[in-house]
This record gives structure tokens, sequence and C-alpha cells, in this order.
């Protein structure tokens, strides 16, 4: 089970899935992190963590731990 | 007492008065010492009418 | 009855830059999500019945933050007459995912296609007709900045008023079916729609207001189990079909021109590069204030305090004092009180307005989202998040609205350990207070101010550390989830205008607070208790600052003086400096009239003068903040820990940075200092590195919710 966290920078990704339930959760679906969204990893911040990405056409950046409930393709 | 001592105290007098007037009336609205982005329901324009 | 027209839409989708046009006023705007916390109202400009709205940006209606909650709030129970959906062109997808909960609680929405003029730079072309037919509202090309199209938006959106307005069906039949027979089941209520698809997704707080009976309760809980399957959540189901519905709009209505290199991109490429961003970012920062108090602004405030405050104005007046034969007490107040106090604290204004003005170009850029991504990992490891680095940012400039944007942090303890850590930045009533100690002992050197700023950035990492480890902060920090606005290039007529109007703030404070202040130190240091002119040292002022001097020994500035300036700083830090002018301009005057500068380099080492400023920087904040930090808190009981804690830092630092550097400077070891403050050191070091004892239950909690996420 891949997740966000482990993707490497410069990847595009697609989204399986959210885990678990809960504000974090809903903030990322509100966000538009949704099952099939591409996501294209943008870079990560100068000390590893957070990371930045682009979906649906905007940045954004979140940690590592936080990319972790994304499970990816 | 001399013109000089009036008018020199009556123009003290009338900006401490004003100053103190200007701090009630910010105090009043809620607004702070005076800074942008204070939790002052009004702003500008509107900020004086209201008063 | 006024018209009451809300403006709502995603943070930083320029909400408030629209507020301003409309309304005239002056609301503080930024480029990065979360500015406004608060709900604000204006007058429409040239229409007084119709009360403009400012909500805080929202991405949903989702009851997360607190200003989500505000803005979802307000929306549901006062219902507004009509929305203006503020909406960025150059985002559309995700800032559409809110028209579409806007659209449901049947108030009429107009859409304000924002920052339309950056999109079509970009060459993306929007069929708006299309646009409004698919989504079931007008569309309006606006440029908030530019000030188009915002009164044709608000035009049609008046027009609408009391009128019906259907909602757009944006999800597949069967939850269609599903929501409408819960809509079914509900009392006749205002948005009921929306409800009824709150109610869908479970929403817990939704569900509260309406305290339904448990039997339709029941029903509707049967609904769900009936309508979602597979395992997933209705809330997910929800916001895909949501998405789903916006990717149809915008694939049959936008025509994305062939993409081109970011602009944006190619910056950060620079200003987040894995080895460039912490180097830039102190550059900046060193930049800032080496360019506000060393060059451009020295010059102008040299001039102001030396020749304008410094020998004009006083001559000028004193002359015509004399040739008025006003007493000798009066011009002693005006010249001596009034001029020299407020004097002193306008003369910094150059170096303020070179500051404000560096500042709002940064905020209005959109660097400092960057700043609080770059920052976000060494913060997390001193137990605060990266937010809470905007609203230290922010408190460059004021405290006030630095405490008060701590509210997009999600987590209480964290913003808490924000609001009491915010007051540590040094805030633009400060910096008179190091320049003048910069000015007056360091020759204008640069890394003064610069060392100031870091003396508060390591206060506040400090401070972190030490109170994450006792059980009032305990816990993980908040997530880190944050937009990263596009970089545009300021217009300068709008940073303009904020410099100015936080110069004018200046100026007004000088005028009201300051003033006041000044002409009641004057009269306590030139009367005794039983109100007879004596010299200063036998004053009141002196006998109150003597009796608190002692306290102020051990670092290095025992002097009634200092002291009584650092108690007036609290009415507003401007007045550390106002102070000091009364108490060193009438010496000026009696003595052998050299400089109020010199004769502060008389009474106070270099050291001594260091550590004065670094306590008037770190102590508690003016009342103003403290007002704020008790607003925030909610709590007298947590404001005057904040206040305790603020102050005993402050001093436990200078007493540390006074002792120790006395003793490298000198060599000699002088055990009545130095023997407190091994003591202090060896404290304040068993608080920074002693085991977190709940460090551990941080760990269960992981655990737990890893299980949860297993299930």
């Amino acid at each position: 089970m891949k997740t966000l966290k482990n993707a490497a920078v410069g990847e595009k990704v697609r989204v399986c899935r959210i885990n678990g339930t809960g504000p974090l959760q809903r903030r990322m679906m509100d966000l538009g992190l949704l099952n099939g969204t591409e996501i294209f990893v943008r870079k990560v911040a100068p000390l590893g963590d957070p990371m930045a990405i682009n979906v649906r056409g905007y940045e954004l950046s979140l940690r590592k731990s936080e990319a972790d409930v994304i499970v990816i393709e | 007492m001399t013109w000089g001592n009036l008018i020199a105290g009556t123009v003290v007098a009338l900006m401490l008065a004003g100053a103190v007037v200007a701090i009630v009336r910010q105090r009043k609205h809620g607004g702070c010492a005076g800074c942008s982005g204070c939790d002052c329901k009004f702003s500008g324009s509107d900020c004086r009418k209201q008063r | 009855m006024p018209i009451k027209l809300s403006l709502a839409g995603n943070p930083n989708s320029g909400k408030t830059t629209m507020f301003n046009a409309l309304t005239g006023s002056d609301q503080r705007v930024g480029n990065w999500p979360g500015v406004t916390v608060e709900r604000k109202e204006g007058k429409l400009k040239g229409n007084p019945d119709v009360i403009v709205q400012d909500l805080p940006g929202i991405y949903s209606l989702s009851p997360y933050t607190l200003e989500e909650v505000v803005s979802r709030n307000y929306l549901i129970s006062e219902q507004p007459d009509v929305i203006v959906n503020i909406v960025d062109a150059t985002n559309i997808e995700r800032n559409l995912y809110l028209t579409t909960q806007l659209t449901e609680l049947g108030i009429p929405v107009v859409i304000a296609l924002n920052m339309f003029d950056d999109l079509a730079k970009r060459g993306d072309k929007i069929d708006l007709e299309k646009l409004g037919g698919l989504l079931g509202c007008t569309v309006i090309p606006t440029s908030a900045v530019r000030n188009t199209g915002c009164q044709g938006a608000v035009e049609k959106a008046v027009s609408l008023v009391g009128k019906e307005f259907p909602h757009i069906h944006c999800f597949n039949e069967e939850i269609e079916n599903a929501l409408i027979e819960i809509e079914s089941l509900l009392p006749e209520i205002p948005a009921s729609r929306w409800y009824a698809v709150k109610l869908f997704e479970r929403d817990a707080k939704a569900a509260e207001t309406l305290t339904l009976p448990a039997d339709v309760s029941a029903k509707i809980e049967a609904i769900i189990e009936r309508t979602v399957k597979n395992g997933c959540s209705p809330e997910e189901i929800i916001a895909r079909e949501r998405y789903d519905f916006i990717s149809k709009v915008v694939s049959s209505s936008v025509t994305k021109a062939p993409a081109s290199l970011d602009p944006s991109a190619r910056i950060d490429s620079i200003v987040t590069n894995r080895f460039l961003a912490l180097p830039v970012f102190a550059a900046v920062m060193f930049l800032v204030y080496y360019v506000s108090i060393t060059t451009i602004g020295s010059m102008g405030t040299d001039w102001v305090n030396d020749v304008l405050f410094g020998e004009i104005i006083p001559d000028f007046v004193t002359g015509l004092l004399e040739k008025a034969q006003t007493a000798l007490w009066l011009q002693g107040l005006i010249v001596d009180g009034i001029i020299h106090g407020v004097g002193a604290v306008l003369g910094f204004l150059p170096q303020m307005l070179v500051l404000f003005l560096c500042l709002s170009f940064l905020e209005d850029c959109g660097y400092m989202s960057r700043v609080a991504f770059i920052m976000d990992r060494i913060f997390r490891s001193f137990g605060l998040s990266g937010k809470s680095f905007i609203p230290m940012l922010i408190a460059t400039g004021c405290s006030v609205p630095g405490i008060m944007a701590s509210r997009t942090i999600e987590n209480e303890s964290d913003r808490r350990m924000t609001v009491l850590t915010t007051g540590f930045i040094p805030c633009g009533a400060k910096l008179p207070v190091i320049a003048l100690i910069a000015g007056a002992l360091f020759d204008n050197a640069a890394w003064v101010a610069t060392s100031c700023y870091l003396a508060g950035i390591a206060a506040v990492v400090i401070s972190g550390v030490i109170l994450k480890k006792t059980r009032l902060f305990a816990g993980d920090p908040s997530p880190f989830i944050m937009e990263l606005p596009s970089y545009h290039l300021p217009l300068w007529s709008s940073v303009l205008r904020t410099t100015l109007q936080r110069g004018w703030s200046f100026v007004r404070k000088a005028a009201t607070i300051i003033l006041l202040s000044t002409v009641i130190i004057w009269g306590l240091q030139n009367f005794n208790w039983r109100f007879q002119m004596v010299d200063a040292n036998d004053s009141m002022l002196a006998s109150i600052g003597s009796i608190l001097s002692p306290l102020f020994v051990p670092l290095g500035w025992g002097n009634w003086r200092a002291v009584v300036a650092t108690l007036t700083g609290l009415i507003a830090k401007e007045n550390v400096v106002g102070t000091l002018g009364v108490l060193y301009g009438v010496a000026e005057a009696a003595e052998d009239g050299s400089e109020y500068w010199d004769l502060l380099r008389r009474d106070y080492s270099r050291l001594a003068a260091y550590s004065f400023l670094l306590f008037n920087l770190l102590c508690a904040p003016c009342f103003a903040a403290v007002g704020a930090v008790r607003r925030e808190m909610m709590s007298a009981r947590w404001t005057l820990f904040a206040l305790g804690y603020q102050t005993a830092f402050a001093f436990i630092t200078s007493l540390l940075i006074y002792q120790f550097g006395k003793f490298f400077i000198s060599g000699v070891f002088e055990w009545q200092g130095m023997v407190p403050a091994i003591v202090l050191l060896v404290f304040v070091l068993y608080l920074l590195f002693r085991k977190n004892k709940f460090a551990r239950k941080k760990d269960r909690n992981a655990v737990e919710l890893h299980g949860e996420n297993l299930k």
C-alpha cells in the first residue's frame, strides 16, 4: 500500500482513497483530494517536510504525516 | 496671568481633551490602540459615519 | 429594512479587497489564506440601504475551524438576503465546490468571477453564459483589485433579493432521491435542502441545531444505510459527487490555454529551494530591517529627531512662549513634556514608513505562506505548527491582528501557545525602541534590529519547547494543510495605501495615548507628593521608580528612569521612547545641553542598554495586545498566565545576557551576580532538555489513530 508520503518529487500520482475519518480527512476531501484525483508532487521543503503538491490546478502544502493517509495507486 | 499663559494653557488643555475624547471613542468602538486589522466592526469612512 | 449582502468565498479569493472596493473602507488584505478571521460589515458606497458583510474565507460549510464556524453559523442562522460568491477564476475547480454548497441554502447567489484579468492574461477562456446556466446563477467577471465589475455584481445581487432561488442538482439520481426523502421528513425550515445534505453526511452539529425526534433520526439513518454502499463514508460520496459535477461544468465551459511554465513555479524554484530557502528567508528579513532601520529610514529619522524635533520646533515654540511671557512651568510642560515626548516617538516615523512599506509588499506578493511552508519543519520540532508563523509575521506590524490571526489554527493548545508567544515578536511599536537603542548606543548597527528579530523568534521557539513539556500544552501539533497562493506583483496603490494607513495609525497613537502619557510623566517627574515643583530626582516619579528599580539592578539598568520607561511601555511600547525623551530631554535643558542620546550613552553601558531593550521587547505587551490575548484566550486565568510567563521570560533572558555578558567582557567573576545567573541558566536548561512526560501519551494516540485507520 503506497501513500502520498512515499511519492517522489516530480511524480504524477492518482489518489486511491483517503484513510480514516475525521476533520483531517474531511478537510482533504473539501480541498478536492478524492478517489481518482490526479496529484503532481511539486517539491519538499528544505528540511524534508512538509511537501507541496499540485492538485486541481492549485498548490497545496501538507506534512508527510498527513500525506500518509492518502493512499495512491 | 498673561495672555500668553491663557492662550498656551488653553491650547494644551484642548489638545489633552481631544486626546482623551479620541481614546474614549476608539475604546467604545471596540477598536485597539490604532493598528489596521483590528476587530473594529466599521472602518474607514464607515467608521466615521457610524459615530 | 436594509438589505444584507454577504461576500462568501474561498480563502484568498479577494473578498476583503472587494469589500473595501464596495464600501470604501480599509480592511486589511494580504496574499495568504486566512487574512480575515471575523465578520466585518459596512455600508455600500452610494447606497446606504445595502449592508455588505465580509465573511472569513472558507473551503466548505463544514464546521472544523473557527472561521468556518463563523461563516457557516452566520449564513445558516442569520440568513442574509443575498450572497455574492467570490470565485477565484484562476482556481475555478476548488472554488466552485463551495458554490455548490452555497446554492443549497435557498438564498439567491450571484457569482463574482474574480481575478478575471489574471485569467485573461493566462489565455484561458470561460463561457460565462454556459457556466452560469449550469450552476443556476448569474456569473459576472470582476477584478476586485482594479475595482472592475464589482458594482455590476452587487446590482445584480440586489435585484435578486426576495426572489425564489432553486438549487442546482449536482448529485446522481440515487442520492438525489435519498435527499428528497430526508428533506420531506424535516419540518418547515429555511435551508432545508442544505440540512438534508448535512444530515446525509451525518454532520453532528447540524443535527444538534435541528433537535429531531428520535424516530425521524432513525428513519434518516435507514435512508443513509440504504444509499451508501461498499464501505464509503457518506461525506466522501457527497464530496466526490460535487467534484464530479464541477469537473463536468468546467470541462464544458472553460477552455484552458496550453500550459506554459507558471511564473509562480519559477519563483518557487528559488525561494523554496531545498538549499536556498532558509538563506533567502534570512536575507529577506535582514534586508527589510537593514533598509528600514539602517539606511533609508535612518536618514529620515536622524533629520526628524535631531533637526525637526531637536532644534526647529522646540526653538520656535520656546521663542514664541517667551515672547508671550508664559509661566516657566507651562513652557516646561509644552517644550520638555509634549514636544520632547511626542517628538521622540514621531521621530521614528520615517523608519516606520519604510518598514511598513517592505512588510506590505511582502504580505501582498504571496511570500508569507511560503515562509510558513519553509519553517514548518523547524517549528514542529519545537512543538509549534508552521501556521503559527503567519500570526507572528503579522505581528511584526502589530501584535493585535497577529494574535487574532491565530484563529486559523485548528488545535486549541497550539492556538493558545501561538497567542502566548506572538507577543515576543518585535511589533511596529517596539521598532522605535529598537531604533533608539541602536541609534544612541550602537551607531545604527543593522545587527541590533536583526538580532532583536531573531531573539523574538528564539523566544518563541524556546517557549515552544518548554511549554510543550507541561501538561497545559501537551499534544500533537495542528495539521498543516495550507494552500500556497500564486505570487502576484502587488499593486503599488494598495501597498502605498496600507503603508500610509499604518503610518497614520502610528501618528494618531502619538497624538492621543502617547501625548497623554508624556504629559502625565512630565507632571509626575516635576512635582513631589505635596505638589511642589522639584528637581526630577525628588519627584513622585523618582520615588515610584526607585521602589521598583532594585529589582532591575541584576539586569544592569536599576535606574529609576529606565524602570519608569518600561512601566509606561505597557500602555503603548512607543511610550518607552517618549518617556525617555521627556526624562532626558529635561535633563538636557537643565544640565549642560548635550544631546539626549549622549545622555543615554552616559547612563547606560552598551550591555545594559541591550538588556533593557530585550526586556522591553519580551516582557508583557501593551494593553491593547493584552486585551487581544484576553479575547482569544477567553479566560482571565490564561491571560494572567500569559503575562506572568512573558515577564518572567523577559526577566531571565535579560539577566542572563547582562550577567554573562559582563563576565565575558570584564573577565571578573562577581559571585553576587553570577551565582543566581548560573542557577537560572541551569533551571532553564533543565526545562529545555528534561524528558517530555507527555510524549508517551502522544505515541499511544498515534497507535489508536492507526488502529482506527485499519478498521
